[in-house]
C-alpha cells in the first residue's frame, strides 16, 4: 500500500474514531481507541443474543413440524 | 453469485447448529411465511404482522413486526440467491427487484446454508453487517434498551409460566 492511500485508510478510521491521532512536529502518531471497539462489540453481542434466541424458537418449531408429520 | 464471502469477526456474526429434522422441513419453515410466523419474533415481544415472501433473486422479502403495543416495524429486503434446500441469500441493502433501498435501520445481508448429515441437517447463518458507524448509529436509536425490555418481558414470562 502506498502512503497516501495509507493515510486516506486511517482517516477514515479516525473519523469513525476508531483511532485518535496526535501530530508532533512532522510526526503523526496514531493510537487505537478501544472504548470505541467496545460498542461495536457490545452491538455485535446483542446481534448475536437476537439470532441465538431466533434460532432457538426456529430448533423448537421445525421439531414441533416433525413430531406433527411423524404422527400424521 | 459466488459462494464464498469473507467473515469479518469484528462486524459479522456466524451461528453453525444442527438440529435432527430433514432439510426439508428446515427450508420449509425458514421459507413459507406461515411457518415464519410462527418463530420469528419471541410471543412476549410481539408477533409477525405481515410476511411477504418470494424466494427467488429479486424476489420480495418482508417481515413486518408488530410490538406489544401496537407498533408495526417493517423490515423490507430482496432475495439474491436461491439454491432450495441448499442456499438461501437476503439483503436489506436493495428492495426487491433489486431497486437500491431507502431505510433508518441497520442493513444486513443475512445467508443460509444447509446441508444433510444423517437424519438432520447442519445449517449455518451468517449476518454481515457494514460498519462500526453503524453500530454507533444503532445504539443511539435505543436499539439496545429495546433488547433490554424484550429481555425482561421474557424473564417475566417464563417466572409466570413456572408458578
Amino acid at each position: 500500500m502506498r502512503l497516501p492511500s495509507f493515510m486516506q485508510h486511517l482517516s477514515v478510521l479516525e473519523r469513525s474514531r476508531l483511532v485518535t491521532s496526535k501530530k508532533r512536529g512532522r510526526v503523526r502518531t496514531y493510537e487505537i481507541a478501544p472504548a470505541r471497539f467496545k460498542v461495536v462489540e457490545d452491538w455485535l453481542a446483542d446481534r448475536r443474543r437476537l439470532w441465538e434466541a431466533r434460532l432457538d424458537r426456529f430448533d423448537d418449531y421445525l421439531t414441533q413440524l416433525k413430531e406433527q408429520e411423524s404422527r400424521s | 453469485m459466488s459462494t464464498s464471502f469473507a467473515i469479518d469477526p469484528k462486524l459479522d456474526l456466524v451461528l453453525e447448529r444442527f438440529i435432527d429434522v430433514p432439510r426439508r422441513l428446515v427450508w420449509e419453515a425458514l421459507t413459507k411465511p406461515e411457518h415464519l410466523k410462527e418463530w420469528y419474533m419471541p410471543k412476549p415481544w410481539g408477533r409477525v404482522a405481515a410476511c411477504e415472501l418470494d424466494v427467488r433473486p429479486g424476489g420480495i422479502f418482508s417481515i413486518t413486526i408488530a410490538t406489544a403495543d401496537g407498533q408495526e416495524f417493517p423490515n423490507l429486503g430482496c432475495f439474491l440467491d436461491v439454491v432450495p434446500m441448499e442456499r438461501l441469500v437476503w439483503t436489506s441493502m436493495l428492495f426487491p427487484g433489486y431497486r437500491p433501498a431507502v431505510f433508518d435501520d441497520i442493513p444486513i445481508t443475512a445467508i443460509v446454508t444447509m446441508e444433510t448429515v444423517g437424519t438432520g441437517t447442519r445449517y449455518i447463518f451468517t449476518a454481515l453487517h457494514r460498519d462500526a458507524a453503524d453500530c454507533e448509529k444503532n445504539k443511539a436509536t435505543g436499539f439496545h434498551q429495546g433488547t433490554e425490555i424484550a429481555v425482561d418481558q421474557f424473564v417475566a414470562h417464563v417466572k409466570a409460566m413456572k408458578s
